[in-house]
Order: C-alpha cells, then structure tokens, then sequence
C-alpha cells in the first residue's frame, strides 16, 4: 500500500517536472513588454487614413505615462513605399524625450519598439 | 460502484448506541487528505481572485449591477419576461465609472489591454465623484442578470453589506470573496460523495482533486457569478439523493432535497432542471420504502407517464416557439443529433454547426476564462479533447466492472440512475434553451463549459473510475500521473491568465 502511494507521488512529480521544464521554464524566460498604459487595439472594421508630408508632425494627445513606462510601441505603414527616417518625441508635464528612428531600423507595417527614459512621476490627461 | 462502502460501515454499527438513547458528542473526525485538499482550493480561489481584475469575469458586471441594485433599492431586480418597457442604464454611475477608471471596458475585447496599477490610475479613480456618491450607487436599470432569480444575490449581498461602507472595488472583492466558503462545501461535498460510492481511499483522493484542480471551477470562484453558487446547490443534492437511496428516507432528507430543488430553482433557470431527478429521488424512496400496493404502482406509472409526455410537449412547444409539429420535433432532434455527434447525410445543417459538443463542453469547459478571451491554444485543446474521450471510455468500462463487483448492485443501480436522470435532465434544459434562442435568430448558442459545473462531481467520479479500471499496479502509478496532470492544467491556466492580463 505505502509502496503504491509512492509511486503515485512519484508519477504524479515526475508530471509537474516534465510540465515546468517544457512549460514552465518557456514560460518563466520569454521575453516580454509589460504595458503601462492601453494600447490602441488594431482596428476592426477600417483605418483612417493621416497622410504625412516630409516633416509634418501628429500628435496623439491625452496620452497616459507613468514611471514604470520605458518603450514606447507604434505601428507605422509606409504602404509599400521604402521607410523613412523618423523622429519620437514625448513630452509632459517635467518630462520631455526624444528618439530618432533610422530608416534601416523599421519595416513597412512593422511595430516600432523604442526604448524611452522613465519619467519620474506619472503623467496623464488632466 | 461500491455503494455501502467505507463510510456506510459505521452508520450500519451504530444503531445500538442511538437506541441506548445516550447521546454522545462526536468528535469531527475530518481526514487530513480532505482538510489539505480544501486548503489547496482555498489558495488556488485566493490566487485566482487576486489574478483576475475587476469585472473581467463572464457577464461579471451584469451580476454585480444586480446585487447591487437589490441591496441599494432594497428591491429584487427579477424579470423573468425579458427586458422592461423603460430598461435605463444597464449599470449604475458607480459601477460605470469604476468600468472606465478601472479599465475593463479598455480591456474589454481588447487583447492589447492591460488593467491599470499605476499610481496615477488610483489618483484618476479617486477624483470621480461617483465614488463617494450614494446616490450613483442606486441609478442603475435593467441589467442582462436581471432575468435569472434572485437567491444567488440574496447571498452576494451578504460580503456587499459587509463592506457598504468601503470603495466599489472593495465590495465588489469582497462579494468575490463569499465565493470561496461555496467552493469548499463544494469539495466537501465531492469527498463525501467519493468516499460513499468508490471502494479505495485513493479514488476518493482522486475523484476530490480532480473536482479542486479544475481550472473552470476555480476561475467561476474567483468572480462575481452565480455558477458556483447553483453547483453547489447540486452537490449537495447528489449527496443527499444517494444518502436517500444507499440508507433510506429520512424527514431530515427529504427536507433537505426539498429545500434544496427550491434553492437551485430560486437561483437560475438552469437550475429548475433539478425537479425531475427530485422527483426521481421522492418516487424511488416511496417505491423502495413504503412497498406501495400494486393499484397505486399502476396508479404512479400512469401518473408518471402522462407527467413526462406533458413535459415533453411543453418543452418541445418552448423550444420550438410554437406548437410542436413532425417537422420541427424533427430538427430539434437533428440539432441535438449534431451538437454531439457528425451530421448525417439526411440531416438539414443545424442552425449552429459551428457550436459542437467540442466547442461548448471542451474547450469552454476546460480552457476559456476572463470574458471569454483567454483561452488555450488548439493543439492544447485538441489534447485535452481526446484525453477526455479517452477517460470517457475508461470510466465506462470502470462502471460496468464496478457494477459487476458490487456487493448491493441494485442500489448501485440506482444511484446511478439517480445520476443520469440528474444529467440527462440538466442537458436538455440547455439543450431546450438553447435551441429556442437559435430558433429565434439570436445567434446565441447558450451552452457553454461552465454550465457543467452543477456535474462537477460527476466529473470527478469519472476520473477516478478511469482510473479504477486499470490493472492494481498500473492504477497506482496511472492515478499520481493522473493527479499531477490536473495540476499542471490548473497551473497552465492560471498562467495563460496571468499572461492577458499583465504579461
């Protein structure tokens, strides 16, 4: 009896080992972005459209960034034409920051992934 | 299935100390196996109810907006017609502020979304004036949840009291919260139940960690939802229908199924499926016990007989929205024909071909959670889909071999009859619903996994019967593997949740 509770223990082990190195471990070092603030979900029925000219700027107001932000992600479509230099600003209340994106660095309908400083403290719409 | 096992023993060698009419305080007597068992659901329901945000559980905010509005109104919110002429805002200011400042309608159908933890979301949260506004409280209308009874409510309103004075989220973790004594009695339940019909203290393990580790089961634990309530409510009545028929009626039991089918039919409106295995239950202890005379058997036969076929026809007439014809008889028993099972060449397609038994029963049953939107991937739910095949056939072949070695197999028998009334009489109650919703164009399917819940002990019992019918060497080794699969099934979804929500 104590015999075959042994070997259910061990059975029962040997399955949860099994699952943490081809499940657990996997799962445990992916390497992740963790959001700080809601992502736009891609649209579902049609995109509109903001035609850019060389150096024109848009600005997406009311953005949300607190002091665990460090990336900053956008998708960017070039609709085939070849990819552009780009500029990233954010600015906030005693918060400004700035990257530029090369044109080798991005792929048409890729998500751009820069690597922004912190702010110190969190800034929202007010 | 061993009925008059371990437990029945000391009932059966006690009658003398009862009739000596000393009465003597027992000790409980709860095995430590049950108590570590119990404490595993505990921390597994804690976790879930940290790991899921506010209101992301299934309909979650329609069942909070109920109990809210019944203990703000101090009302009972119940239309069982539908939606009234003037509905209004489906939640209150409160619950609709705490929805945007806590970002479940951001998260909602949202995959990108996550819930917000930052400081400034607290700060954004705290300047609504909804929050601390009573009267935003009571401003509610019609909620989706409004159309099932109100008993489950009735309890929720309990934690909500309790903490009337404290923030919105709060209350509505506290009202989660009430959810995990329900899930103990629920493994209790299942022990007691396991301990009463299978022969070996290991299957008894077994049936219960089966019930405790399902991922489904503790998921509906950890949200504002009356699920876990009305499975409960049916655990209970398992017990005391096989008390009933493994050593006979009782005032105390009867009651207690009385009161019970009043409870699962005050709860929801699956839960008045509950009615026939009752009433199965009455008549096979008036049958069994009172050895009826041969005219009020005839007598019972036509009764029972006139009171099915009224039954039938009722819930024919429901489903179909109409008077039932040869035609549409027809396609209700083609769409239950292909719900389980491939269509035939003769068949019209159902009105949802997309929506099988795999569809609602395996990969809602095992894999869906949050607002549906978290879910295992295909080849993980194909796995668990021929895995439970499998342990289908093995549970029957479990049954019959029990069946065979039983030493009171008509009582076997007819416990498990009672189980199979019970089942049959709660799939069609879905299936009748299900079907009328179809057959009105709503495009709803009804059905889904956590609907099974109030079998949840039926699916541990299979489990463990699975596994009884495997040699004695092999069933020792089969059952730890067993048990450490449905951890890992418990874990892997615990952590696809993890990952929607702050991964």
């Amino acid at each position: 009896m104590r015999r075959r509770a042994l070997l259910a223990t061990l059975g029962g082990a040997l399955v949860l080992l099994v699952a943490g190195v081809a499940i657990g471990r996997p799962y445990l070092t992916k390497q992740r972005d963790y959001p700080a603030s809601v992502p736009q979900p891609p649209s579902v029925v049609a995109i509109h459209l903001v035609a850019m000219k060389p150096r024109q700027v848009i600005c997406l107001h009311d953005a949300v960034m607190d002091t665990h932000s460090q990336r900053a992600l956008f998708q960017v479509e070039t609709y085939g034409k070849p990819t552009v230099p780009l500029r990233f600003t954010l600015t906030g209340e005693g918060y400004r920051a700035a990257v530029n994106v090369p044109a080798s660095s991005y792929k048409d309908e890729a998500i751009i992934n820069l690597p922004v400083p912190a702010a110190t403290r969190s800034s929202g719409p007010a | 299935m061993s009925t008059l096992s371990r437990d029945d023993t000391s009932s059966h060698a006690s009658p003398g100390a009862s009739s000596s009419g000393v009465r003597r305080r027992r000790r409980p007597n709860v095995s430590p196996v049950l108590l570590a068992l119990l404490v595993v659901a505990a921390i597994e329901a804690l976790a879930w109810i940290v790991v899921m945000p506010p209101l992301e559980g299934p309909d979650e905010i329609s069942h909070f907006a109920y109990t809210e509005r019944m203990v703000e109104t101090r009302s009972i919110p119940f239309y069982p017609g539908g939606i009234p002429s003037h509905p209004g805002h489906s939640t209150s200011t409160e619950t609709n502020a705490a929805a945007v400042y806590g970002g479940i309608l951001a998260e909602s159908r949202n995959p990108f979304a996550r819930p917000p933890g930052s400081q400034l979301s607290v700060e954004l949260w705290r300047r609504q004036p909804a929050r601390t506004d009573r009267a935003a409280r009571a401003d509610g209308g019609f909620a989706s949840a409004m159309v099932s009874p109100p008993l489950y409510y009735a309890y929720a309103s309990l934690p909500y009291l309790a903490t009337y004075p404290l923030d919105f989220f709060d209350r509505e973790f506290a009202m989660r919260l009430a959810n995990i004594p329900l899930l103990l009695v629920l493994v209790a339940l299942t022990w007691a139940i396991a301990g009463m019909l299978l022969p070996q203290r290991s299957l008894q393990v077994l049936a219960t960690a089966a019930v405790a580790l399902n991922p489904q089961l503790t998921h509906l634990a950890a949200v504002v939802n009356p699920d876990l309530f009305l499975a409960t409510i049916w655990a209970a009545f398992f017990y005391l229908a096989i008390l009933v028929v493994t050593r006979g009626p009782t005032r105390g039991r009867l009651t207690g199924i009385a009161g019970l089918t009043v409870a699962s039919c005050l709860t929801h409106g699956r839960g008045i499926a509950i009615v026939v295995p009752a009433a199965f239950v009455f008549a096979l202890a008036w049958w069994r016990w009172r050895r009826p005379g041969r005219r009020a058997v005839v007598a019972f036969v036509a009764a029972t007989s006139a009171a099915v076929l009224a039954a039938a026809y009722i819930a024919l007439r429901y489903a179909t929205l109409g008077p039932p014809t040869a035609s549409s008889t027809r396609q209700f028993v083609s769409y239950l024909w292909q719900f389980y099972l491939p269509k035939l060449s003769f068949m019209a397609p159902s009105f949802r071909p997309d929506w099988t038994v795999r569809d609602a029963f395996i990969d809602r049953f095992y894999g869906t959670f949050a607002q549906l939107e978290v879910y295992f991937s295909p080849g993980v739910m194909t796995l668990l889909a021929r895995l439970t095949l499998a342990a289908v056939v093995l549970a029957l072949v479990g049954l019959f071999i029990r069946l065979r070695s039983v030493r009171f197999r008509s009582t076997a028998l007819w416990v498990l009859a009672v189980f199979v009334v019970a089942a049959v009489a709660y799939l069609l109650d879905m299936h009748v619903a299900a079907y009328r919703s179809l057959a009105a164009g709503d495009g709803d399917p009804v059905v889904t996994g956590r609907y099974l819940l109030p079998l949840i002990t039926t699916y541990g019992l299979g489990i463990a019967l699975a596994v009884s019918c495997l040699p004695r060497r092999l069933a020792g080794v089969a059952g730890g593997l067993v048990l450490g699969g449905l951890a890992v099934l418990q874990l892997s979804a615990m952590g696809i949740v993890v990952e929607r929500f702050y991964a």
